[in-house]
């Protein structure tokens, strides 16, 4: 085939509209980095067909444990520092591989613990704030219609859906790019038209009664992708919100789920949508129980408990030790939280540990290497940890938070 | 045989297909040493990616698989190029750091066009892609697509 066929039959793809700042960043004039960054998100951005970019306020990176990038991610790290990569934007860190300050309690071995520091360090040189945490809604101030880039599900789906920011479900690298650029492909929940409801979920009638873990599990496995209402959503708790969400992100690709009576993008959908218009979805009980049995094993022979994926707050441990303040301690109970609450709240750490309670921070049960810690059989209350878990090969055993903490202090 | 697709990322490259139908996790279903495939009951099991025309429906899994592809090509063992029914950002993400030229949304149904071995030429450019198969496994025959 001759090749002025080929160009005449020409088929323009850059339909991305770029600002003279933008073009300035695509040409190399703003430095490797940042050309290499305008170079993929444009490129992402054009591949989804959005028309622009849009500024960010703020960005959040997954994909920080050594146990999961590995030399490739660092490599990477590295190959952005020496083109002298700085993030643009406030951008935070998810967990790592191990507690910066506990990390012989967890059995670290030594060639992880370099490396994993090293991933952390560059991250900071790039201009990271090493929060460590998959919790940034809880330390950030964000406002309603803000647009953000932010890859840890959990975290996506609340600032989504509880706050009403808007960012898409970004990958760890992506989410870097877009931090150094200060800009994501305005496409897909950036734009208000798709943050419309496209299905009606409704939960049993005593879902009050029920896990909202396993409610959002079993959600993210039925409905898997576009924008769920839950019509009758019925809890109201923090924690119980943290675990609904974070299981909808394990299980589905969904970044946003409209829930009734909290989200705030709800006030302005009916106007431009009808409930009846939409594909209706009932949860049983029956696909419940379906959820926890893809989830969870047998309880017997448990050598340790966990709650804090997502990491707790300090509104949680606060709950934990009031359940367990005159209740003795009997089983192996382990948290998970951030840094910035074991530092800010030092008084209701003490008081857990004195108990026998093991708190760490700036990692969690999926993202560390737990079997170094004797545990091969668990419990937790979180389905999304769970699902991580079962696949690395744990015996997990799904239970609610305060089952658990009944189980740990003796019954 | 000719099929027009759609450049993502820029570059030519030939060689011998390699296809699966069952879509890629670079992250923990590629050994990034190798270039082969180590994900259980996967199609291409045991079989290496490296130097190869790869192609499959679109990636999955974790967005850790952009760093892979990049280390598969710092090992020398990325494929030549690859094909997608439809990019998803952890394949192009890849391919980009990578250097290995990517194309999607083929017009006819490669999987049922081009098979295992076929010799397989990629030109992507910045407006338009073609992948130019050749049956009889040579190079010589693709020589007057040029």
């Amino acid at each position: 085939m001759p090749e002025q066929v080929i160009l005449a039959s020409l088929n323009l793809y850059d339909n991305v509209f770029l600002t003279k700042i933008e073009e300035k960043m695509l040409n190399g004039e703003m430095g490797a980095a940042v050309q290499l960054a305008a170079r993929i998100v444009v490129k992402i951005g054009d591949v989804l067909g959005a028309e622009r970019l849009v500024p960010i306020k703020d960005a959040h990176i997954s994909g920080i444990s050594f146990k999961n990038i590995g030399e490739p991610g660092l490599d990477f790290l590295k190959m952005l520092i020496k083109k002298k990569a700085k993030f643009a934007v406030p951008t935070t860190i998810n967990p790592a591989g191990f507690d910066l300050k506990k990390w012989e309690k967890m059995n670290v071995d030594k060639k992880f613990l370099g490396k994993q520091r090293e991933v952390i360090d560059n991250l900071i040189k790039i201009g990271a704030n090493p929060l460590l945490s998959c919790t940034p809604y809880e330390v950030k101030r964000l406002s309603y219609g803000q647009h953000i880039a932010w890859s840890e599900s959990n975290a996506v789906l609340y600032a989504n859906s509880i706050i009403g920011a808007r960012t898409n479900r970004e990958g760890g690298p992506l989410a870097i790019f877009e931090a150094i650029i200060g800009r994501a492909p305005y496409t897909g929940l950036h734009l208000d038209e798709n943050r419309l409801p496209e299905v009606l979920v409704r939960f049993p009638e005593n879902s009050e009664t029920l896990s909202p873990a396993l409610l959002g599990y079993a959600l993210g496995l039925i409905v898997k992708k576009g924008v769920p209402y839950v019509e009758n959503f019925v809890f109201r708790k923090i924690y119980e919100i943290k675990l609904f969400l974070a299981a909808i992100g394990a299980s589905s690709s969904i970044g946003l789920v409209l829930l009734e009576g909290i989200s705030p993008d709800l006030k302005k959908c009916w106007r431009k949508i009808r409930k009846t218009e939409l594909e209706k979805v009932e949860i049983t009980e029956d696909e419940l129980e379906d959820s926890r049995s893809k989830i969870s094993g047998d309880m017997t022979n448990i050598d340790a408990f966990f709650l804090g994926c997502p990491h707790l707050s300090e509104r949680e441990l606060r709950e934990i030790y009031y359940f367990l303040r005159k209740r003795k301690v009997e089983r192996r109970l382990i948290l998970f939280t951030a840094r910035k609450v074991v530092e800010e709240y030092a008084n209701i750490v003490d008081k857990l540990e004195s108990k026998g309670v093991e708190i760490y921070a700036d990692t969690c049960m999926v993202v560390s290497d737990i079997s170094k810690m004797g545990i091969r059989r668990l419990a937790l209350d979180s389905a999304k940890a769970a699902y991580y878990l079962t696949a690395q090969g744990y015996k997990v055993t799904f239970l609610d938070r305060e089952e658990i903490l009944r189980i740990v202090s003796g019954g | 045989m000719r099929i027009k697709a759609r450049p993502i990322v820029e570059g030519r490259a030939e060689g011998e297909a390699l296809i699966s139908k069952n879509p890629i996790s670079f992250y923990g279903g590629v050994d990034p040493k190798t270039g082969v495939v180590r994900e259980k009951g996967h199609p291409l099991e045991g079989v290496s990616i490296a130097g190869k025309i790869l192609a499959f429906p679109y990636g999955k899994g974790s967005t850790v698989g952009s760093y892979i592809i990049l280390a598969l090509a710092k090992n020398n063992v990325a494929p030549k190029a690859i094909i997608n029914l439809e990019s998803e950002p952890i394949i192009i993400v890849g391919c980009i750091l990578a250097n290995v030229p990517l194309v999607d949304k083929p017009e006819k149904n490669i999987f049922d066009i081009i098979k295992n071995g076929d010799y397989v030429r990629i030109i992507a450019k910045k407006d338009n892609a073609y992948i130019l198969i050749s049956r009889g496994n040579t190079r010589e025959e693709l020589s007057g697509t040029r």
